[in-house]
C-alpha cells in the first residue's frame, strides 16, 4: 500500500530540496496538501525517505526522494537529470531550505567551517539555482521559493559569516528577480527571522518572535500564490530588519546585535 | 555530535509545580540516537503533549526529550487497519488524517491531544474499556530505545516481558520511536448518543449497568456538590457510532467530515473565584439541568472530546494550580466509591469535572491503571487542605481495594503506591535488566520509589 509507484507524477510538481530540515518538511507538506507531486532532495536519505514515506500517507500524492548535497556542486547537472526523469520532465517549481549556520565563535577560529557555509548557502544555491532558473526561463513557466535570511540585511558580530553568505544570496536573488521580471517564471525570496527549528533550539530566543515551522509553511506558500516577491516570516521582521539597517554606525557599534 | 538542549520549568497539566528540566527536542533517529549519548545527562524521559496531570511526565534535574518533531506516519496498510507512526504522533493526527478515510483510534481519551507514545506509556483508557479495552490492547508492538541504546522491537510474542513493562510503564523503559496500532473502522464520524438524566448515585448506577449492555461507549458525569437524597446525581451518556442513513439530510454528502468548530483560548491564569465553590455550584446545577434525558446524533470529536474547544483550560484553575484524582474500585462493590463521594460532597470541595464509569477487564500491562470496577475521576483545586483532604481519599482508596491512576497522580506515597500496585517489583526486576545504568527516570518514579534516587547529581 502506498509504494512509490503506485502513485504516479503529475505536471503539478515542485522540487524540494533540503527536505529534512524542518522548514522544508513543512513546505513540502503545504504542497501535498494541494496535491502537488513532490520529490524531496535532502543529504540524509533515510531521514528523507521517512518524510516522504509520510506525505504520501498523509496526502495520497506522488513523493519520492533523492539524494542531494548541496555542497557537491559537480554533482549538480548528473542530480538534475535524475529530477527530470523521476518527474518526467521539469518539475513545475523549485523549493529551496538548506542552509548551514555555524557557531559564529567556532568559524572565526576555522576556515573550514566558514568555507562549509559559503559553500552550502551561497555557492550551493546558485548552483543548482541557475540551473533550473535556465530550464523554467526556455519554457516560459515556472517558480522558485528560495530561503535566505533576515541576518543578510546587516552584517552583525554576532552571526556575520552566516549572514554574509545570506546577504550575497539576497543580492544574488534580486539580480535573478530582475533578470526574471520579463518573464512568467516567479522568483520568491524568503526571509525568515528567527524560527523554531533544529537550527536555532537551545539559543533561548524569545518565543514571541519564533515561527513555527508550520506557520512558515503556510506564510510561504500563501506568500507564493499571490506572487509575491519577497516576503518575511513573520511579517514584523521587516521592521525591525529596517531599523537595524538604519541605525547610525555609532550606535550600531555599541549594540550587541 | 552534541544536540543543544533547553533548561525550562515545565509542569504536568495540573499545574501544581514547574520543577526545571533540560528539554531536547530531536528532529531525526539520529539526533534522538545523540541526544541518549549525552553522557553529561542523569537520566532521560520522553515527554509528548504534558497532558498528564501530575509529574508522570517531568523529570527534575534531568532531560525530557520533547517527542513533538518525532510525528511521522511510517506505514499504513487499509486492508487491516494496521497503523505504524512515531511515537510524537498525536490523537489529533491519526483522526485528521484517517477519520475521513474511515478510520478512527480504538480508544480515545478525554482528549485529543496526547501522542501516541504517551497514550501507550500510561495505557490510557476511553468511554469503551467496558467493551474495547485500553490503549495498550490495540497495540501490535513498538521499538523501544532503551539504556543502552540499542532499539528492542517489542510484541506480544517479542520480549513480551519488555512489551508488557511498557504499556503503562510512564516511559520508564525507555522510548518508543514507533508503534504499530490498530485502528478501527467507521462508517461516519458522527455518534448516536443517549442522554439520561439521574437523580442520584443509585439510580446513576442502576441505570449504567443497563447502558454498559446497550451502548460500546459510556460515561457519566456527576454533580459533586449536590447533597442528601441528591448525592450523586448526574448526566449518563451512551454512545454508538452512527451509520450514514441514521444522519440528517444536510450531513448525509460527507459523513466523515464534520464542519469544525473553532476554538477558544483561555488567555491567562484565570483569579481563584473563576472556580470557586459557588461558580461550580452554579455550572452544575445549569449543567444538570440543561442536559434532560434525551437523544441526539453529534460529531464524533463533540462526543469524545467536548473540552478541546477551549484551549489550555487547565488555566481556569489559576496560578496554583489543581490535581486530578482518579481511583479504581475493583469489582462490583459500590461502598468505596460511595464513602468517597460523600467525603468529597461534604467537603464541598467543588470539582468542575466529576466523571464516574465503569471499566471492563484490565490487561496484562503491569502498571496499567485500568481493572473491572468502577472508576471516579475528579478535578481539586490546589488551595489550602489539599494535602490533607487527599490524605483522607487515600484512605477510602486502601481501605476498599482501590488504587490511583498514575497518569493524575502527584500526591500518593510509595507504601501506597507498592501496596496497591502489586506488580511494581516484576517491573522493576524488568527494568533493571534492561536499564541498569537507569537512564530512564522520572520524578514521578523517584518519588513513588519506582527507582531508586539517582545515583549522579542533578543537572539543575
Amino acid at each position: 500500500m502506498l509504494e512509490i509507484n503506485e502513485l504516479k507524477p503529475t505536471s503539478k510538481s515542485v522540487l524540494v530540496l533540503g527536505s529534512v530540515s524542518a522548514v522544508g518538511r513543512a513546505i513540502a507538506h503545504e504542497f501535498a496538501r494541494e496535491g502537488y507531486s513532490l520529490l524531496l532532495g535532502d543529504i540524509e536519505i533515510e531521514e528523507n525517505e521517512r518524510i516522504a514515506k509520510d506525505i504520501r500517507i498523509r496526502y495520497h500524492v506522488f513523493c519520492d526522494t533523492l539524494f542531494f548535497d548541496a555542497s557537491d556542486f559537480d554533482s549538480h547537472p548528473v542530480f538534475l537529470e535524475k529530477v527530470i526523469e523521476k518527474f518526467n520532465g521539469i518539475p513545475e517549481g523549485l523549493v529551496i531550505c538548506f542552509g548551514y549556520m555555524p557557531v559564529q565563535e567556532e568559524a572565526q577560529k576555522d576556515f573550514n567551517l566558514i568555507k562549509r557555509t559559503i559553500d552550502i548557502n551561497f555557492t550551493g544555491t546558485v548552483s543548482i539555482l541557475e540551473r533550473v532558473i535556465s530550464k523554467f526561463e526556455e519554457r516560459n513557466y515556472g517558480f522558485a521559493i528560495v530561503i535566505s535570511s533576515v541576518a543578510g540585511d546587516r552584517g552583525r558580530k554576532s552571526n556575520y559569516i552566516y549572514g554574509s553568505t545570506k546577504g550575497a544570496l539576497t543580492r544574488y536573488l534580486e539580480g535573478l528577480q530582475h533578470r526574471l521580471s520579463s518573464t512568467k517564471v516567479h522568483l520568491l525570496l524568503v526571509k525568515p527571522g528567527f524560527m523554531d527549528t533544529a537550527m536555532t533550539y537551545g539559543l533561548n530566543l524569545p518565543q514571541r518572535l519564533l515561527a513555527s515551522p508550520e506557520e512558515a509553511g503556510r506564510i510561504l506558500y500563501t506568500a507564493w500564490k499571490r506572487k509575491k516577491q519577497v516576503v518575511y516570516v513573520k511579517w514584523f521582521w521587516r521592521y525591525i530588519m529596517l531599523i537595524i539597517q538604519h541605525l547610525p554606525r555609532f550606535v550600531f557599534h555599541r549594540t550587541q546585535l | 555530535m552534541i544536540i543543544p538542549a533547553e533548561k525550562k520549568k515545565l509542569s504536568g497539566w495540573g499545574r501544581y509545580a514547574f520543577p526545571e528540566s533540560y528539554v531536547f527536542r530531536p528532529e531525526k533517529w539520529k539526533s534522538l540516537d545523540a541526544v541518549l549519548k549525552d553522557d553529561r545527562i542523569p537520566d532521560f524521559l520522553a515527554r509528548g503533549l504534558g497532558r498528564s496531570y501530575g509529574d508522570t511526565a517531568l523529570n527534575e534535574g534531568g532531560a525530557l526529550v520533547n517527542m513533538l518533531r518525532l510525528n511521522r506516519f511510517l506505514n499504513w496498510n487499509e486492508e487491516d487497519g494496521i497503523l505504524e507512526c512515531e511515537g510524537g504522533v498525536t490523537l489529533k493526527e491519526v483522526l485528521d488524517v484517517f477519520l475521513p478515510r474511515g478510520w478512527m483510534p480504538y480508544v480515545c481519551p478525554g482528549t485529543k491531544f496526547v501522542t501516541v507514545g504517551g497514550a501507550i506509556a500510561n495505557d490510557i483508557h476511553g468511554k469503551n474499556h467496558h467493551e474495547e479495552g485500553s490503549f495498550g490492547n490495540h497495540v501490535l508492538s513498538f521499538d523501544l530505545i532503551t539504556g543502552d541504546g540499542s532499539i528492542v522491537r517489542c510484541s506480544r510474542n517479542e520480549n513480551a516481558d519488555l512489551f508488557w513493562a511498557t504499556i503503562g510503564g510512564i516511559g520508564l523503559t525507555g522510548i518508543i520511536r514507533a508503534a504499530k496500532i490498530r485502528l478501527k473502522k467507521v462508517k461516519t464520524a458522527y455518534f448516536h448518543v443517549d442522554y439520561y438524566q439521574a437523580k442520584n448515585l443509585d439510580n446513576l448506577l442502576e441505570k449504567m449497568r443497563e447502558y454498559d449492555t446497550k451502548y460500546p461507549y459510556t460515561v457519566a458525569w456527576l454533580d459533586c456538590l449536590a447533597q442528601k437524597e441528591n448525592m450523586g446525581r448526574g448526566i449518563l451518556m451512551g454512545g454508538c457510532m452512527a451509520e450514514v442513513e441514521d444522519l440528517p439530510p444536510r450531513w448525509k454528502n460527507s459523513p466523515l467530515r464534520p464542519k469544525q468548530k473553532r476554538n477558544i483560548t483561555v488567555p491567562f491564569d484565570a483569579p481563584p473565584w473563576i472556580l470557586s465553590q459557588r461558580t461550580v455550584g452554579i455550572f452544575n446545577s445549569w449543567y444538570y439541568d440543561l442536559n434532560k434525558t434525551r437523544y441526539e446524533i453529534v460529531p464524533l470529536e463533540k462526543f469524545f472530546f467536548p473540552l478541546d474547544r477551549i484551549q489550555e483550560w487547565n488555566r481556569l484553575y489559576g496560578k496554583t494550580g489543581f490535581i486530578q484524582y482518579q481511583v479504581v474500585f475493583p469489582g462490583n462493590e459500590v461502598k468505596g466509591l460511595k464513602i468517597l463521594l460523600e467525603q468529597l460532597v461534604s467537603s464541598q470541595r467543588a470539582s468542575f469535572l466529576t466523571v464516574l464509569k465503569r471499566f471492563g477487564p484490565g490487561n496484562e500491562g503491569l502498571l496499567s491503571f485500568p481493572m473491572e470496577g468502577y472508576t471516579l475521576a475528579l478535578d481539586i483545586a490546589n488551595h489550602a487542605g489539599l494535602a490533607n483532604f487527599v490524605e483522607d481519599l487515600n484512605l477510602i482508596t486502601l481501605r476498599y481495594g482501590g488504587r490511583l491512576y498514575l497518569a493524575k497522580d502527584l500526591l500518593m506515597s510509595d507504601s501506597m503506591f507498592r501496596e496497591t500496585y502489586p506488580n511494581w517489583i516484576k517491573f522493576q526486576d524488568i527494568k533493571m535488566n534492561h536499564d541498569p545504568g537507569l537512564r530512564f527516570s522520572s520524578s514521578m518514579a523517584r518519588r513513588i520509589g519506582l527507582i531508586p534516587e539517582r545515583r549522579r547529581a542533578p543537572l539543575c
